[in-house]
């Protein structure tokens, strides 16, 4: 089976009220709308990037400074180095000359000299070797060059005072002074050591935050990247919906989904006023299709209409000329057909005029049946004209459908009168109402035994402004026209057409539960 | 004094049929009406008119129908067309089809008068009857 | 019992031709001459309506030559009513339509000839002449749908269309009067009717024309219905007016008048 047909929406019915809604309830609507998306706080695209590049750029200036006040400290350290460098070489300097003094007996001012300035050196880092090596250390240590120090200036008291200490005192102090100072050098070369870890830790902390911070700039820059486009990306994914239920035919106005507005509103508004504009433009092409019709029609009433306005100028004419010599039975028999006549020639106008009527939109519950029957007697004429019969086939007792009657004939009578034109004369076309294959539904087929619809052309029938006919004779907005209306009606419409056999359109519509 | 025509009526509106009756009858005319052309067929194939008056549009059997079986059936029957769907097509093509005459409805019971009259000449036939000039200065 | 219309693009051939094919026929032949006629009864000269039937006169403004043309029109389908009449030279194949016993002939002139004989005329090419021709041919077409609204050059308005350029004269009068025959063109009460529902419209409109410029007229029997543009509060008076001149008119019982935007 052929098919062709606009997306089903779901929820048929509720939809149904907001996009039949008339002119002015749309248009007010409208307004509602367009305020409530506009009420919200702006955030522009560019501003959500910026703040993004903002953020990350806060990030990367935080790792900056990270890494600068980590090489900050390794300078800080370094420098430190230098200072224990200049202790370390005052104490080997002490020591030095403690030899040369043990050795050729001189030096030993200079011993002294290397001595005090170490302790100097010592003493102005107080803090900063506490920290390396511990406050107690630090004293160990300034007690252990204190006593060096005490030592050597024992020395040289012995030294000035020549003669005036034995040799075992002197070598005794000579054996202190040296144990002295080799505890001296050791703690010295401790703090040495200590401080150079020291430094390759610090170093080594810098290399681990340059890394890891790298690592996670990364990984904060791609966080950051998924938030905003995450945000950019449903916005368009919303649109792309939108797009596809406004193809589908549902003009519902987009409302506010998200807490700020930003480009993607504008965006919403433009296709809100685009859908209006829409509308507007169906309901003219609905308009302009139903005045063709309209057209088509009243050619046929005219001619429709001779026959009691013969009637009625023949019994007339012979009432005047007989007059005299009629019964009065007979005169007044022949007035009451006058009068039956007009009755019948006011039925002839009253349906078209029904039907040319100009009126909003009004939903109401139908029996489907009514109408085709309804429409075929418009349609009569052409029938009558083009020579074919007409037979309806209605289940009884069929539900109700919610819709608007006269644009529902209009759709009818524009299958009817395209089946009547597929046909030849003599032949006849055949009219089923009755419940659809799926449930809660009811199907009208127009069928037609006429050359049928070529293969290559049947996908485009329901094209606005696609006709086979001839320059002037269709504007082709027919099938288009009516499968709007059927659309809007919650319903759809197919065709299943075979090359030199027929056609048959089928219009499938929702029942409703309203009475 | 002339012998009147036989003339054939049908139309599927009966109050045509119902009141040219009489009205052709005052001409001295032999009128038979039909409301179905099926039996109208059937009567002209068991006899012979001067004049077939029949309607276009009508269920079952076309008037161009009527016309091509009568014109058939004799030479000589003046076949008049009378139509409330009047259109030129329609017109050169009953024309064609040896129509006699071809009238448009809604008409004037002395336009048909006027036509047998024509018709009645043509056979030779002279009917005694006037029908008033048609007077297109009338107010 | 037909009504012959000839037309064509040469003027002296339309005339000789119609002539020719009424005394074959022993019809009435209608013609320039009722021109006259038509000056004296609405006063304007002769001349005047000569111009206004030459396609090629520019020194005519479209209201004076509408004016005028209706007169020609409401004289020249009286006359045709009438019937047994062929009929040339007075644009009648441009205003009559739907009436199934008129017979419409174009003839058409030897095109070769014509531009032969331009060409040796103005000393110029057999191309450029060809074109001069071909011009002449569009501002036809444009001049009769300006005034008519039917192109005269398309051969769809026609019943028949000869060309004098394959076909002699008396070849032409002969297939034309034979044509006359056929029973598709005889008269029928209800062609009458449509010409007489032409020729009582005709005499409407050439009445109302020099007040309602814009007004279209039908007839129907002895009803005129007319159309006229104006606003919906003019329109009381208006009609008021309509129905008092068309009333006048002999053969008008009823007036309708109807307002268009």
């Amino acid at each position: 089976m052929t098919e062709h047909t606009p997306a089903n929406h779901a929820g048929g019915q509720k939809e149904l009220p907001t996009a039949l809604s008339d002119h002015l309830e749309r248009t007010r609507e409208a307004e509602e709308v367009k305020k409530a998306l506009l009420a919200r706080p702006r955030l522009g695209l560019r501003v959500q990037l910026l703040l993004g590049f903002l953020v990350v750029f806060l990030f990367a200036v935080g790792i900056a400074a990270a890494i600068i006040v980590s090489i900050y400290r390794v300078e800080q350290k370094v420098k430190f180095l230098e200072v224990v460098n200049d202790y370390v070489l005052e104490i080997d300097q002490a020591r030095r000359y403690e030899k040369n003094f043990f050795l050729y007996g001189t030096n030993l001012n200079d011993a002294l000299e290397a001595a005090y300035k170490a302790k100097e050196i010592l003493e102005e880092n107080r803090q900063k070797i506490s920290r390396i090596m511990g406050p107690d250390q630090w004293r160990r240590v300034h007690e252990n060059i204190h006593g060096y120090e005490g030592l050597l200036e024992q020395l040289a008291g012995h030294d000035r005072n020549k003669g005036a200490v034995s040799d075992s005192v002197k070598k005794e102090l000579e054996l202190k002074v040296r144990k002295k100072g080799q505890r001296m050098v050791v703690l010295a070369q401790d703090l040495m050591r200590k401080e150079k870890r020291a430094i390759e830790a610090a170093i080594a902390g810098s290399r681990r935050i340059q890394s890891y911070s790298l690592v996670f700039l990364l990984l904060f820059m791609i966080s950051t990247a998924y938030l905003i486009s995450g945000n950019i990306v449903r916005s368009i994914v919303r649109f792309e919906s939108y797009a596809e239920r406004i193809a589908a035919g549902d003009f519902t106005p987009i409302t506010p989904t998200r807490r700020y507005r930003d480009e993607f509103t504008n965006l919403g508004l433009a296709i809100n006023h685009m859908m209006q504009e829409l509308q507007k433009h169906e309901a003219m092409l609905v308009q302009a299709h139903k005045m063709r019709a309209i057209g088509t029609l009243t050619a046929g009433v005219a001619h429709e209409l001779n026959n009691p306005l013969n009637n009625i100028t023949i019994t007339v004419h012979m009432l005047l000329e007989d007059f005299d010599e009629l019964a009065r039975e007979e005169c007044k028999g022949m007035v009451e057909d006058v009068v039956r006549e007009v009755d019948r020639a006011k039925k002839i106008v009253s349906n078209l005029l029904d039907f040319t009527r100009e009126s909003e939109t009004k939903l109401e519950p139908l029996d489907l049946d009514e109408l085709v029957r309804c429409t075929l007697e418009l349609a009569a004429n052409q029938m009558k004209i083009a020579g074919i019969k007409a037979e309806l086939h209605a289940t009884e007792n069929s539900p109700r459908i919610l819709g608007d009657s006269q644009q529902l004939i209009q759709v009818f009578l524009n299958l009817i009168l395209n089946a009547i034109a597929a046909s030849s004369r003599g032949g006849k076309i055949q009219l089923l109402v009755h419940p659809a294959d799926e449930p809660d539904n009811l199907s009208v087929k127009v069928i037609d035994y006429g050359t049928g619809i070529p293969k290559h052309i049947i996908n485009r029938i329901f094209d606005p402004f696609f006709t086979t006919k001839e320059k002037g004779k269709g504007t082709g907005l027919g099938l288009s026209v009516s499968q709007g209306i059927i659309a809007k009606h919650g319903g759809r419409m197919l065709v299943d057409s075979r090359e030199g056999q027929g056609s048959a359109f089928t219009v499938i519509l929702p029942i409703t539960t309203i009475t | 004094m002339s012998k009147g025509l036989e003339v054939l009526i049908i139309d599927d509106e009966e109050i045509v049929c119902k009141r040219l009756k009489p009205a052709i009858e005052k001409m001295g005319c032999t009128v038979e009406t039909f409301l179905d052309p099926v039996s109208a067929l059937r009567r002209i194939d068991e006899k012979e008119f001067d004049v077939v008056v029949t309607d276009v549009r009508m269920d079952e059997i076309d008037g161009i129908q009527v016309l091509e079986h009568a014109r058939k059936k004799a030479e000589h029957t003046k076949v008049v067309v009378i139509t409330g769907y009047a259109m030129m097509a329609l017109a050169r093509e009953a024309m064609q089809k040896g129509a006699f005459d071809f009238i448009s409805k809604p008409f004037k019971p002395d336009d048909l008068r006027r036509v047998i009259l024509r018709a009645a000449a043509e056979l030779g036939t002279s009917l005694d009857y006037e029908v008033p000039a048609e007077d297109p200065d009338s107010k | 019992m037909t009504a012959i219309i000839i037309s064509s693009d040469d003027h002296d051939a339309c005339e000789e031709i119609a002539a020719q094919v009424a005394e074959a026929l022993g019809y009435r032949c209608v013609g320039r001459s009722l021109l006259k006629e038509v000056a004296a009864r609405h006063k304007v000269p002769q001349e005047k309506l000569v111009r206004a039937l030459d396609r090629s006169s520019v020194r005519i403004t479209s209201k004076s030559r509408n004016l005028l043309l209706a007169y020609v029109q409401a004289a020249t389908l009286e006359q045709i009513v009438e019937d047994d009449v062929v009929c040339a030279g007075l644009a009648a194949h441009l205003y009559i339509k739907d009436v199934s016993h008129v017979l419409m002939v174009r003839v058409l002139s030897d095109a070769d000839a014509r531009v032969s004989r331009l060409a040796r005329q103005k000393k110029i090419t057999p191309r450029k002449a060809k074109k001069i021709v071909e011009r002449e041919r569009a501002h036809r077409a444009r001049w009769s749908v300006e005034t008519f609204g039917v192109d005269e050059t398309a051969a769809s308005v026609y019943d028949m269309v000869i060309s004098l350029g394959q076909i002699e004269t008396d070849k032409v009068v002969e297939v034309i009067r034979d044509m006359a025959g056929y029973r598709k063109f005889q008269r029928m009460t209800y062609s009458r009717k449509c010409l007489q529902d032409l020729a009582l419209a005709s005499k409407v409109r050439a009445a109302l024309l020099s007040r309602f410029p814009g007004a279209r007229v039908k007839a129907d029997g002895e009803t005129a219905i007319v159309h006229v543009k104006c606003s919906k509060r003019q329109k009381l008076k208006i009609a008021e007016t309509i129905k008092q001149t068309a009333g006048e008119i002999p053969g008008v019982s009823l007036v309708e008048v109807h307002a268009v935007k």
